[in-house]
């Protein structure tokens, strides 16, 4: 395993847990950038040049842009630690511990993880648009479309008036709402 | 590549149609019948869908792999989309009037969305299109179950099903990769030869998280705990559409790639106790809880979970055992009992929609007085779904199935879902006592007049009226002459290939 892989898996790691660490929202919110880079390095060390490219231009620019757009509008404080905070912490440290140990062991036991012989691909813009265009055009014909059922969502939610206690169903039934919690387990 | 784009006639119509819709709604706000142009649409595909039909019956895959093209396959579509007409056809009159008001288009639009998604997501023939058949299908599913967002509940319903929802899809997705990463190739043909001999750790993974966004798709326990809470909350025109079309979507796929792709001896073992254990928690669970609802909306979505859980018995009867054609039987039966059941409670609850409780089962007292035959209809769909006669569908629907599974030597399960069954009977029969047997306010004395207000009305509306006369007579029909469909489903099934 290159040298390259070990630094940069340790910096991923590293970073994500500063996003959970961080009680500054801006502090996780640098951390982030930091980790989704790391990932987009990955990608490049890989011979993906596009991907990681994509993933510079997509997820470290324009939604870490908006991310941090949206903290600022909101003039967050630091976060307080509570005890809630806390158990959430620990309970959540208890369910990722959980979950290495039912994972890890099947990685150590495949140690050392060795590629496959493939032959080698090319991760170039030129090779990717012709594998897209061929043959995966069904799949990514399908994937246009998903995008334009998630506008077509958010423009009806958007459109939808939520809540409104004008709205003769809210205002006239004494309805506040809630689902019944009868049958809650 | 072009050659292959007949097809696909179906799912082009439904997703050119979801588009057309949008594009003309923008030009005649809510002035034109979109709902009608959009039952058009989803006629014009079934058309299309027979139409292209016999180009199935061979075996092979169409867009380079992405796509099967089989019998299962044109089965399984013309399936989802009769389910979408019914479905639409239910919810016109709700649609059309208060229901969603200020987003008709889009609503209708994403409606065919998610109609187009379940298309994809039943013919795809590898794991990529199979994943974004799922997600286009969820997506608009998470809008839609929002759409009466002037309740709360329709809020928390669409937030709950986006989140959960999506941390299924990340799973499904993990494990996804990690069949990838094990065997390198993403198309389920391939697959079924590419994995090792035995299952290694890293396919296990796959196949376990695999296993984990199927089951929640299918609203399987213990993967259950959205449904209720979605089901109830969402407008019962969704409802309809998900306990429906997307639960015989999802057991359509998974039945595919569990007895298809991972159908070798060395990983049936593997599968199958996660399966088995599943099963059981979705049979005890769903019957147990239905029994404390008050709701009639909420009993129906707990038997839904209940009614995934007698499927997914079939999974584990693969090949020979003949569990395959039971489930696609049982998933028949069980689209038409539901739609019809929830298409009652449809018009009940239409009539309180200003109160709270519109769909409590003390609006169904006096239902057989008011209207004798909504209250027969629903009588037969409860009994079919209780598996009791004279609803033979249910019934014959079990039958298969426990069959199946008795055969494959599961007799604990087997005993486990007849005792699931019986403890139903309970739940459905009551809503049949309420409708029959409750006694009206002057035998009971000291009830008021408004009691007599307050229950056994119903809005029956032209279509809803029709579709459900259609549910009751293919219910009927299914329990005379089951050896129809029967036949039919398992030529689906070659032996050489299941």
């Amino acid at each position: 395993m290159p040298l390259v892989f070990v630094i940069l898996s340790a910096l991923l790691i590293a970073s994500a847990v500063g996003v959970i660490l961080f009680r500054n929202p801006i502090h996780s919110a640098l951390c982030l950038v930091v980790n989704l880079v790391g990932v987009a390095c990955v990608f490049a060390a890989l011979e993906a040049h596009f991907l990681a490219v994509v993933q510079v231009i997509v997820y470290a620019g324009a939604i870490m842009v908006l991310v941090v757009f949206v903290l600022m509008l909101l003039n967050s404080k630091t976060e307080e630690r509570t005890l809630s905070g806390v158990i959430q912490l620990v309970l959540s440290g208890i369910i990722g511990g959980c979950l290495v140990s039912v994972v890890g062991p099947f990685i150590i036991e495949q140690w050392p993880i060795v590629a496959r012989e493939e032959p080698p691909i090319s991760g170039s813009v030129e090779a990717l648009g012709k594998v897209l265009y061929t043959d995966y055009i069904f799949p990514f014909e399908t994937a246009g479309f998903l995008v334009m059922a998630a506008l077509v969502a958010a423009a009806m939610l958007a459109k939808t008036k939520g809540g409104d206690p004008n709205h003769p169903r809210i205002s006239e039934g004494k309805n506040d709402g809630t689902i019944q919690a009868g049958g809650e387990q | 590549m072009m050659t292959d784009l007949p097809l696909i006639a179906p799912l082009l119509v439904v997703a050119g149609g979801s588009l057309l819709v949008l594009l003309i709604d923008v030009f005649l706000r809510g002035r034109w019948p979109n709902v009608s142009a959009s039952i058009g649409v989803l006629l014009l595909a079934l058309v299309s869908a027979v139409v292209v039909a016999p180009e199935y019956l061979s075996h092979g895959t169409a867009f380079s792999g992405a796509l099967f093209v089989d019998p299962y396959t044109s089965f399984i579509s013309a399936l989802v989309i009769s389910g979408s007409i019914l479905c639409l056809l239910m919810g016109k009159e709700y649609l059309e009037g208060e229901g969603i008001s200020e987003a008709k288009g889009e609503y209708i639009s994403l409606y065919l969305m998610a109609t187009a998604g379940a298309l994809v997501f039943v013919a795809a023939a590898d794991l990529i299109t199979l994943f974004l058949g799922l997600e286009l299908m969820s997506m608009a599913l998470y809008a839609l179950c929002g759409a009466a967002l002037y309740r709360s509940a329709s809020a928390e319903a669409a937030m709950k099903y986006f989140f959960l929802g999506s941390f299924s899809s990340a799973f499904l997705l993990l494990g996804i990769a990690f069949l990838y990463g094990a065997t390198g190739t993403l198309s389920l043909l391939e697959l079924a030869s590419a994995l090792p001999e035995s299952p290694t750790g890293l396919v296990g993974i796959g196949i376990a998280l695999f296993l984990v966004g199927i089951l929640f798709k299918m609203g399987a326990a213990p993967l259950h705990f959205w449904a209720p809470d979605v089901y109830q909350g969402s407008p019962t025109s969704v409802t309809l559409y998900m306990a429906s079309v997307i639960k015989v979507a999802a057991v359509a796929v998974g039945l595919r790639v569990f007895s298809l792709t991972f159908g070798g001896a060395e990983y049936y073992e593997l599968w199958s106790r996660g399966i088995w254990i599943a099963a059981v928690l979705t049979i005890v669970i769903g019957n147990l809880v239905a029994i404390r609802q008050r709701s009639v909306k909420r009993m129906l979505a707990y038997s839904s979970v209940a009614h995934a859980g007698y499927m997914l018995m079939g999974f584990l009867a693969p090949g020979e055992f003949g569990g395959g054609p039971a489930v696609l039987f049982y998933l028949v039966a069980y689209a038409v009992m539901t739609l019809g059941a929830f298409g009652v409670v449809m018009a009940v609850s239409a009539r309180y929609q200003d109160s709270p409780d519109s769909d409590d089962i003390v609006r169904f007292n006096l239902l057989s007085r008011k209207r004798p035959f909504l209250a027969a209809l629903m009588s037969l769909f409860l009994l079919s779904l209780a598996g009791l006669p004279p609803g033979m569908a249910g019934l014959l629907g079990k039958f298969y199935v426990f069959n199946a599974a008795i055969r494959a030597e599961y007799v604990g399960l087997a005993l486990i879902g007849v005792l699931g069954s019986a403890i139903s009977c309970y739940y459905y029969l009551r809503v049949i006592v309420a409708m029959y047997f409750v006694p009206s306010p002057s035998q009971a004395g000291g009830a008021t007049s408004s009691y007599e207000d307050d229950c056994g009305e119903a809005i029956v509306a032209m279509p809803l009226a029709g579709t459900l006369a259609v549910c009751g007579v293919l219910t009927v029909l299914l329990g005379l002459q089951p050896s129809a469909l029967f036949e039919a489903v398992e030529t689906l099934f070659p032996p050489n290939l299941y």
